[in-house]
Order: structure tokens, then sequence, then C-alpha cells
């Protein structure tokens, strides 16, 4: 399944979801925002400006000032993140359901459809959390384990075993991110439960490896290199010069990014769903075997027909 | 303890002592071998023009022989100090210091704080002492001048005084002969071993410094301060077992393997400490920078480091030549301790450093390493050459040298001096300021170290303020002018122990009396300033309306609406709070997006400006390019009719956590 297929068939749904997390986002930094501007940093002559120059005058001049505000600012902030998370659960479930219904639908039909997939999606998404964050915190004694044992080696070296471990740390999150999301599809596609999604997450992945792993590493590089390119176009715009069109710019290419990493996602979901649902129609699983190893760049390879991503249940 | 108030020790030494000091140095120079100065700026005229570029006058030789027990990290020396008395006056008495015995016990003046006083904050695990076993006068009938020892703190016995049976006359060279035992402590700080590594400073009994009107500048080893001592030549033979790498002030003179050790000798003239490293398993590289024999020596696998420590010695080293003098020694030694001994990192001896800083901080973009490698080397200059007074006047080596730094790292890596990142640059200057802002006025900069309440104070007033101090001098009066001054100052008193008086005088002749009056405020006097603009007014000239005439002619005026184009009449008052006076610029904003500069001498704590322009004013900002470092609040600088939004912090923070819940969210 593809990005286009995501693009095509629910536009609407990946920009509403990105909205939702603009919106979010709005008001998660609003506490920060609120701090720097009560600062009186845009009274300066060069405005906020000042705190994107080289050499860092304003800024070490505003954290030093707001200090203990600030990081006040950012507890709020913290907060309001955990709360984002929370409630990001119910326009993703939309988000999945809507993926995996096909056609028109009715609002009442994405309702409750939505309605009765909320609260596994929630149990998996909380599920997946824990282990992302026991994953995280062996990943960090591991890291500081090595770190230890590699004290009589070269600094390059220590730098690369930590470097290693932090990456493998990250591998472990996404692969769970990975599994999570494989999870969502079968429990959207299958209507079964907690456990029953899980094992069929993990039998989709055993029996097309290829497919899961290349479309979830093509989602995962691929957001990676939209974060990196707009880092790098961001910092060619460079906001410490004067200029408005210089934040609509960016505004817009920010935006762009996350809007991009929302359609990855919805391109990477589709698979999913197409993959377990094709598993799902041939009990013996040969003919969904072949048809996933027909398409060894699912997440990508829009220009044939791809399988409709609910099958299952159209 | 002394009491030193750092002004009257400056007027009188300017008084007594400094001329004189520095026209005895010139009478006799003692006999180094050091390259001739090139390209030297012109030498000022007067007594200070006599002093020698390269070569100090002997005062204090000392020719010692040191075996290092690297098992029981156990120091046995014995040898000779020669000294000349350099007062006019007699001297019945000599003072030495034992600084090792800072480490004896907790009741020493070094540890006895029970927070942890010093720059570490450590607390010695295992203590370290000297004991002097001998000290006899070379030619007279040979008893043991120690038992006569009198110690100068209660408690503490790293300050000893030593009655002379007879007087050493003004000018008479003497020479004693000592023998000692050093026991190296775990290293709290600065000196001591951690498993095989020893990093050995203020091992030998040192003499104190003797000033010309006779007095000795002794004091017992405070926590918060460094040294002070008269210049000499060294001879010292170090013996240690072999396959252990030696890094030493001075030259390596000679290596002789005797069996299971090895003795070498290092000499230098023209030096007022001696320090050495010893380890089995430093890892030597050896390279010439600006024809200066450089020797780094680190710990296994310092790749990295080797790489970014060598790159700011090969910026730094002309760097510094070209702007205080010509280095004069042959070698520079440069230490990097291992791990578990970080606390003898970051400290300068003559032509010997360490350096130090978190390994993995190359790898995240934080300059760590080069910061302090340039910051030590800078100390060759600011402590090593010019051989203030650091117990006194701290500020003079510390802070003029952190100000030093600053320059040569900005010259070096620009904005990114401190931290450079693909998201933002922080330059050593930025992240200095706060700091030096933050403890602004609790207490003098310019006093002695011992009478700072902490090292942290120490640390936020001598180098972050000082350094600061003279950040604004340059932006405010021209860093050409103050680099001229800084250039005479540490060539016109290399090896003359400057006073501040010394150096506010180089300053006054570059810098002119009112900015000397300010700089001399804030190092001595707390002084501080905070610039403000207090209101912005801006409206539009219409006819003068009112009654007018007399009484045969009485006519009544009604100033109506103005004309559309008719010109504005604005008003900024700036303020500045504070006993220093900067002089500032004023920039004035108008609606139509133009702005014109104005003067402000700073004088008076309030100024208003008015201005007739054809666009109405919307914005004032004091000091604009933000010049007085020192100003206590950048951001009440300026005022604006209305307070605009900040969409860029706005986008940002849109984004970033927009991204975070798309990368971690469920």
């Amino acid at each position: 399944m593809s990005l286009r297929l995501a693009l095509r068939s629910r536009p609407g749904l990946i920009l509403a979801l990105t909205a939702w997390r603009f919106a979010a986002a709005w008001l998660v930094g609003l506490p920060i925002v609120a701090q720097v501007y009560g600062s009186g940093v845009s009274q300066l002559v060069e405005g906020e400006r000042a705190l994107f120059a080289p050499g860092g005058l304003i800024l070490a001049e505003v954290l030093s000032r707001l200090g203990s505000a600030l990081a006040s600012a950012l507890g709020v902030s913290t907060v309001l993140f955990c709360v984002a998370w929370v409630l990001s659960l119910a326009p993703l479930s939309l988000f999945i359901v809507g993926l995996a219904k096909p056609g028109r639908l009715t609002f009442a039909e994405h309702g409750l459809a939505t309605l009765r997939s909320f609260p596994r999606i929630a149990v998996i998404a909380v599920g997946t959390l824990a282990l992302q964050g026991l994953a995280v915190l062996l990943g960090t004694l591991a890291v500081a384990v090595l770190a230890a044992l590699a004290e009589s080696s070269s600094q390059d070296v220590r730098a690369m075993i930590i470097g290693s471990g932090l990456s493998m740390t990250l591998l472990a999150w996404l692969s769970l991110a990975g599994l999570r999301d494989l999870g969502y599809a079968a429990l959207v596609n299958e209507r079964v439960g907690l456990l029953g999604a899980f094992g069929i997450s993990i039998r989709t992945l055993r029996r097309s490896p290829r497919a899961i792993l290349g479309a979830y590493t093509i989602f995962s590089l691929s957001s990676a290199f939209l974060v990196i390119l707009n880092a790098l176009v961001a910092n060619a715009a460079d906001v410490s010069r004067a200029g408005s069109y210089r934040i609509v710019f960016l505004f817009v290419i920010h935006q762009l990014t996350l809007f991009g990493l929302t359609a990855l996602r919805g391109g990477w979901l589709c698979t999913g769903l197409a993959t377990i649902s094709s598993w799902s129609q041939a009990p013996d699983g040969k003919r969904a075997r072949s048809d996933a190893m027909a398409d060894p760049n699912p997440g990508l390879a829009a220009s044939s027909d791809p399988p409709a991503p609910n099958s299952a249940v159209s | 303890m002394r009491t030193v108030n750092p002004l009257a020790l400056g007027t009188l030494c300017l008084v007594l002592g400094s001329s004189a000091v520095r026209s005895s140095h010139a009478s006799a120079p003692v006999g180094a071998s050091s390259r001739a100065p090139s390209s030297e700026p012109a030498q000022k005229s007067g007594a200070a023009s006599t002093t020698l570029e390269n070569r100090a006058k002997a005062i204090a030789s000392y020719e010692l022989f040191a075996r290092l027990d690297t098992a029981l990290h156990v120091i046995h020396g014995e040898g000779k100090i020669r000294w000349t008395n350099p007062s006019e006056v007699d001297a019945s008495e000599i003072y030495l210091h034992l600084y090792m015995n800072a480490f004896k016990n907790d009741k020493s003046l070094f540890l006895r704080s029970p927070f942890g006083a010093g720059r570490s904050g450590a607390k010695a695990t295992d203590y370290g002492y000297i004991e002097v076993e001998s000290l006899t006068l070379e030619g007279t009938d040979a008893h043991n001048l120690w038992k006569n020892v009198e110690w100068q703190m209660k408690d503490d016995s790293t300050d000893a005084r030593v009655p002379l049976p007879s007087p050493i006359a003004p000018g008479e060279t003497v020479t004693f002969e000592v023998s000692f035992e050093s026991k190296l402590p775990r290293i709290v700080e600065r000196t001591g071993y951690s498993q095989d590594y020893h990093f050995v400073a203020q091992w030998f009994p040192k003499l104190a410094k003797r000033e010309p009107d006779g007095t000795w500048a002794h004091f017992a080893y405070n926590p918060q301060s460094e040294y002070y001592a008269d210049f000499g030549n060294y001879r010292v033979t170090l013996e240690v077992p072999n396959g252990f790498v030696v890094g030493a002030t001075g030259k390596q003179t000679q290596r002789e393997v005797r069996g299971n050790v090895v003795r070498l000798t290092y000499s230098q003239d023209s030096v007022h400490d001696f320090a050495f490293a010893a380890w089995d398993q430093f890892v030597s590289t050896r390279t010439t920078i600006d024809g200066v024999a450089v020797e780094l020596l680190q710990p296994p696998g310092y790749e990295r480091a080797t790489e970014v420590t060598l790159g700011a010695l090969r910026h730094a080293l002309p760097h510094f030549s070209q702007r205080y003098g010509r280095y004069p020694y042959p070698t520079l030694t440069v230490v990097h301790p291992p791990q578990d001994a970080e606390n003898s990192g970051g400290m300068e001896y003559p032509t010997l450093i360490t350096t130090g800083g978190p390994w993995y901080a190359p790898y995240l973009g934080v300059r760590a390493l080069e910061a302090v490698t340039v910051h030590e080397l800078g100390h060759q200059w600011f402590y090593g050459l010019l051989a203030s007074n650091e117990h006194a006047w701290p500020f003079l080596d510390e802070g003029v040298n952190s100000y030093a730094e600053a320059v040569a790292l900005g010259e070096f890596y620009g904005a990114g001096s401190l931290l450079h990142t693909p998201c933002v640059d922080v330059a050593m200057t930025s992240a200095v300021r706060p700091l030096a802002i933050a403890f602004g006025q609790d207490e003098i900069v310019g006093q002695a170290a011992s009478e700072f309440t902490s090292f942290r104070s120490l640390g936020a007033h001598v180098y972050s303020r000082t350094a600061t101090i003279l950040d604004t001098a340059a932006r405010v009066y021209g860093e050409d002018r103050l680099r001229k001054a800084l250039a005479r100052y540490t060539r016109d008193y290399r090896f003359s122990h400057p006073t501040p008086t010394d150096l506010f005088t180089e300053l006054r002749a570059e810098l002119g009396e009112q900015a000397v009056e300010n700089l001399h405020r804030a190092v001595f006097e707390r002084g501080r300033v905070d610039y403000l603009v207090r209101s912005l007014q801006s409206v539009q000239k219409t006819d003068d309306a009112g009654v007018f005439g007399d009484d045969a002619e009485v006519h009544e005026h009604d100033s109506g609406a103005p004309a559309p184009d008719a010109p504005w009449l604005s008003r900024v008052v700036v303020a500045r709070q504070g006993d220093l006076e900067f002089p500032v610029t004023v920039r004035l904003v108008f609606e139509d997006g133009s702005s014109i500069d104005q003067r402000w001498s700073g004088h008076g704590e309030t100024h208003a400006l008015t201005y007739t322009s054809p666009s109405r004013l919307v914005g004032a900002m004091v000091d604009p390019e933000h010049r007085v470092r020192l100003d206590e609040d950048l951001l009440n600088n300026a005022r604006r009719e209305s307070s605009p939004l900040i969409p860029r912090v706005w986008e940002r923070a849109v984004y970033y956590f927009g991204l975070l819940l798309a990368l971690f969210g469920p």
C-alpha cells in the first residue's frame, strides 16, 4: 500500500490530524511563548530576531533572566504535552478507522466505528508507551554500562559505542512503534481483542517480513529525511535577519513537514492494513504471500493499482 | 590570614614598588638563552622600556634533585636555593611556603572548611604533606635553620618563617641547602596522584616573594588563592621509574637511565615555579608551533582530544604572542589528566599547563577543551610572564586572562566560540555575561582571593565580571585601543610583578581618564550600570492654539487637526541607573522604517532627546549594538509604542512541539 493511496483516499483525515497537532502544539507551547513575550525581548529594536542572532547574547540574557519562570513554563508545557498525547488518541483513532474504511463514510458510521475501536487503541498506545519507556530505561542502562566498559578505549571508539547504544535504543523505540501501528491496523481491520491484535501483528510480521520491514524502513527513513531536510532549509532561512517572508516561509515549510510526516504515517498504516487483510483473506496464506512478495516496496509503490487496504471489511 | 586592601596596596606599590622593581631588573640579567623577539611593537619609553623582553632577574633560583617513589607517592628531595635579597632592606628572616601541607589534615586552611572551599570542593581521602628535614645556609656553620621555624597560622603549616643567623644585605646572594620529603595526596585539587598518574606541584619548599620595601608577601595556602613568587632559574633532576613518561617545566637537558630508574634533568631560566607530571601510560605527541617545541601528554585513546587541543594551540600560541609579547621559552608542555584525576586539570605552571573537560564535549559541539586549553595557555602571560600577586589581586591574572581567552576564542571560532551546533551558536562572552551580572555587586572584583565568600563568587567576580568589564571597555572605547593598552601592559611589565595601578596606568594612556574612572569603579567599587528607556512620545505638530496678542489686537487661534504632512515631534527619555557612565548610542525608530542614532555621553541619571521628523517615532533603544556588556538588563534597553508579537518564537514552538507529537505521539 502506498503513500499515494493514503493521500488519495483520506487527504482530509491527514489534514485534520495535522491540524489537531498544530492546535495541540500551539497550546503546549503557549506557556513558554508567553514567558518569552513577557521578557520584553520584542521591545528591542531588532525585536525577537535578537534571540536567533549568532553569538546568543540575547538568548543567554533571556534564559538567565527568565530562569525559574521559564523552568516552570517548561513544566506546564510538559504537563500539557502529556494531556495532548492522551487527547491525540481520539483523532488518531478517527484517522486509523478512516483509513480502514472504504469510500464515503457518514459521520455517524465513522464515529461509531471509532468509538468501538478507541478503548483498545488507547490501551495499545499506552501499553506501547510503557514498553518504549522500558526500552529507553534499559537502553540507557546499557549505554551507561558500555560507556564504563569502554572507558579505556579511544574517545572515538567510546563515542561510537555510546552512539550505537543510543541508536539501538532509538531502534527499539521505533520497532515498538511499528509493532504498535500493526496492532492498530489489526485491531481496526479484524475487530479482535488486544491479544488478538498483538498476535496478528506478530504473525503478519513473521509471514511478510520483507513487506512489513521494507515499508516501515521506508516510512522511518523518509520521515527522518524530511525532518533533516527541513532543518537544513530552516537554517538557511536565517530568521535572525529581517523580513516577515522568512517567518511565513518557515511556517509553511514546517507545517508541510508535519503534514508530510502524517501522510507518511498514513501510508505506512495503509500498508499494514492491506497486508493484514490480505493474510486474513487467505486462510492458507499462500495468496497473500504471493501478493506481498510481488510488492517488495509496498510503502511507496504507487504506480500500480494497490490492493484496497480494507478488502477484509468491504 | 592576611587582609589586603587592594586599592591601598595598589597605590603603595605604585609609589614604592613597581618602578624600583622594574629598574632593578634591568641591571643584571641572568643567563637564559632565548630567541630574540620578532616584530614587537615599540617599547614604552622610561623605566619600563628597559625591562628585558625575554629574561628576568634571577632572585630565587632552585637546583633540586627529586626521587619520585611511584608506589608510595613520595618524593625525596634535596638541593640548593640561591636567593638574592631584592629589597633595599636587610633580611633577617625568610618565609617559605610549604603548600603540600595544605593536604596534611582537615585542620589546614585549605581543607578546614566543612563545605569544601576550593575550586573542586573535594575532600581529602589520602593526605599529603611536606617535611623539611634540614635547611642550612651555605658558607656558614652548618646548623639546621629549620629547628627555629615558626608557623604563621594556627593549625596550618603552609607558611613558615625561618629566622636567619645573620641579616642578608640588599643585593647580597646566599645559598640555602635543603632536604625534604613530600608525600602526595590523592588528588584533591591541582596536585597529587591517582593510581600511577602523578601530577606534582607545590612539592618543594618555596621562598615567598620579598617586596622592594623589605616586606615578605607570604600567605598560607588558601583554597581560593593561587601563587606569587620571585623569578629565578630552575635546574631540576627528577628520578622516576624507567617507563614513566614525564612532562615538566622547562626543557629536558639530560636523560640518564640507571637500571630500573631514569634521571631526567630539566632547565629553565626566568620562571617562578616548577611542576611536573609522571605517568607510565602517557601518550606523547610532539610538534612545533610558532617556533616553540610543544609536547602534548594525554591518556591513551585521546586522539580526538589531541586534534582539538593542538588545533586550539596552533591558533592561540601565535595569537597570544602577537598580542601580548612573544612567548619566550623554547618549550611548552600540555598535560591532559586521565578522567579519574580531572581535578589536576585546568591549571597553569611556567611552560606547563594542564587541560581537561568532558571527553564527549567535542562530539556535542561544546568547545570546553578548546576553552580550557586557550585559558591555561593565556596564563603563560597573565601569571607566568607578568607574575602579579595572584593572592592579593586575582583579577589581574584570572580576570584579564579570561578576557584574553574570550578574545582568542572569538577570533578563532567566531560566534560559536563556546557552543557550535547546527541550531545555535553561543559565544564565550555571551555565556560569561549572565554570571558576571548575576553576582553583580555582591563583592568587590579587585579584592584578595581569600576575601571572597566562596570560590563560586570568586569565579563570577574575578573571572566573569573582569572579562565582562574589559569586554565592555573594548566595545565602548575601541577594541584597538584596549588591545594597545594590554599590549603595552604585558610587554612593559613582563617579569615585573605588576599591580592594578600598573594596569590602570596603561589603560589610562590608551583609553583616557573617564574610561579608567569607570573601569576602576567597576573593579574596586562594585560599580554597576543599567541603561533603560523611560518614556517615548510622538505628536504631530499643530499650530499653536490659545489667545494671543495684547488688548489692542486680541485674536484667538484654534489649533485644529494637524496637516497630514505636518512633521512629528518626538521625545524620548532614557535613564542610567548605577554609577558607571559609559557613552552610548540611542537609536530612534520611526514608523516609516527609518532610524537615526544619537549619542549620549552617559553623564547624568536621565537624558531627554527631542527630535523632529517626517514620520512618527515608534521605538527607541539605548545601546542597540550591546556594547555595554556590563548593562545589568539588556531587555529594558528598548521601548516601543506597542508590543509586537514574537512570531518567530511562536512558529518555532509550534513546530517543535508538533514534531514531538508526530514522532513520539501515540
